[in-house]
Formats: structure tokens, sequence, C-alpha cells
């Protein structure tokens, strides 16, 4: 070990000797502050824990209102799909009695089975017999180019 | 060398003098919560401004040189600490 500081201390009050004191002095309450930091990480640790876990909770709270909203919202939704069926089978429904007369007086009137066609869709949602046979066979028999 | 110590003096007594307030908040026992890590650039600053000085002055000096490595390794030690303590937090 030097004794170096030691030497400087018994010079008396210099440059060097006042900068030593003072970066000692500095060390000094560095070091302190390291040890007396130490308790307040635990505390610091406790509340980061405690705020991420408020945080998840209140995602979490989020995330439940808004699958609330969603479910009634589903519900409205699927209630009127309901309510708007309800008036297509009316509709078709009357449509058919006004039908009956025509169809006792010519059941093969042009008019009433395209008219029937037209409701066949309606009701399946898919397209009129018409619509899917015009590109094949139907196609070809106006045409002219069938078998 | 010389120019480049002297930086390196300047700069990092510069940040010990910014860390001051935190370091004096711990030793007058009111820590904020973001004074561990101050603290620790503070102590980082000081082993800096400390080998520095060593080179420069007290080139053969043991009992700085062994002042200092434990400093250093007493910062290792906290700086874990306080990394644990912290965590990763949350996403950005």
């Amino acid at each position: 070990m030097s004794d170096h500081p030691v030497t400087v201390a018994v010079q008396g009050w210099t440059w060097s000797a006042g900068l030593l004191a003072t970066l000692n002095a500095v060390a000094l309450g560095v070091a302190v502050a390291l040890v007396k930091a130490w308790p307040a990480l635990k505390k610091i640790a406790n509340d980061r824990e405690k705020t991420a876990l408020e945080a998840r909770g209140e995602d979490m709270a989020t995330m439940t209102a808004r699958l609330e909203a969603l479910e009634r919202k589903v519900e409205s939704a699927s209630a009127l799909a309901h309510a708007a069926e309800m008036k297509l089978v009316y509709a078709v429904n009357a449509v058919q009695l006004l039908a009956a007369r025509i169809r006792a007086d010519n059941p093969t009137d042009p008019t009433l089975l395209q008219a029937m066609e037209l409701l066949a869709a309606a009701t399946s949602g898919g397209l009129p017999g018409w619509a899917t046979k015009i590109p094949s066979a139907e196609l070809n028999k106006i045409r002219g180019t069938d078998e | 060398m010389l120019w480049l110590r002297l930086i390196n003096l300047a700069g990092w007594l510069l940040v010990l003098a910014y860390m001051a307030p935190a370091v004096l908040g711990v030793l007058r026992g009111k820590p904020r919560d973001g004074d561990p890590p101050r603290l620790i650039y503070a102590a980082f600053a000081l082993l800096v401004i400390g080998f520095n000085l060593r080179m420069l002055a007290v080139p053969e000096s043991q009992i700085v040189q062994a002042a200092l490595l434990g400093l250093s390794a007493v910062v290792s030690v906290f700086t874990l600490r306080a990394a644990r303590a912290y965590g990763r937090g949350l996403d950005v």
C-alpha cells in the first residue's frame, strides 16, 4: 500500500488535496447512497408489479366491455335478419295467393312460370333457372347446335 | 491520449453533476422512482472519473485501484438488483 494520500494530507491545503478530498466525499456519498437505495428497490419492484397487474386488469375490463357491446350488436343483427326473413315469407305467400287464380286459368302461363322462377330465386338466394342455363344447354338449344 | 482523457473527464463530470440531485435525494432518504438508475449512472461516472484520474495522477497507487475495483463490484451487484426491480416494463 502506498502512503501517497497521507503525504498529500500533511502538506496542508493544496489544490490536489482539495480535489482528492472532494472526490473522496463524492465517492463516499455515492457508496452510502447505493446502500441506502437498496431497500427502496424492493418498494419500487412491488409498486411496478402492482401497476402492471392493474394495467392488465384494466385491459381485461376494456376487453369484456367491448365483447359485451359486440354480443349486443350480434343479437340485434340476428333479430333484424329474422324480421327481414319473415317479411319475405309474408310477401311470397301473398304473391302465391294472387297467383293461385292465374294458375287455375292457365297452368302454363309464361308470365306465371317466370314469376314462380323469380320467387324460387328470392327464397333460395340462388340465380334464377334461366340465368344458369343460358351458358350451357339452353344456349346450345337456342343456337341449334345441340344433338 | 491526454486530450481524450480530459474529454472523458469533462463528460463524465457533467454526468456526475447532472445525477447529483438523485444521489442527494437517496441520501436524504426520499428516493423517487427514477433515482436508483440515476444513482447507477452517478456511480458509473465516478468509476470512469476515478480510473482516468488514477492513470493521470497516481498511476502506482494500489489503494485507489482497490477502492475503484471495490466500488465497481458493488455497482455491478446494485445494477443487477435494480434491473430486476424495474423489469422490462410495458411495450412502448
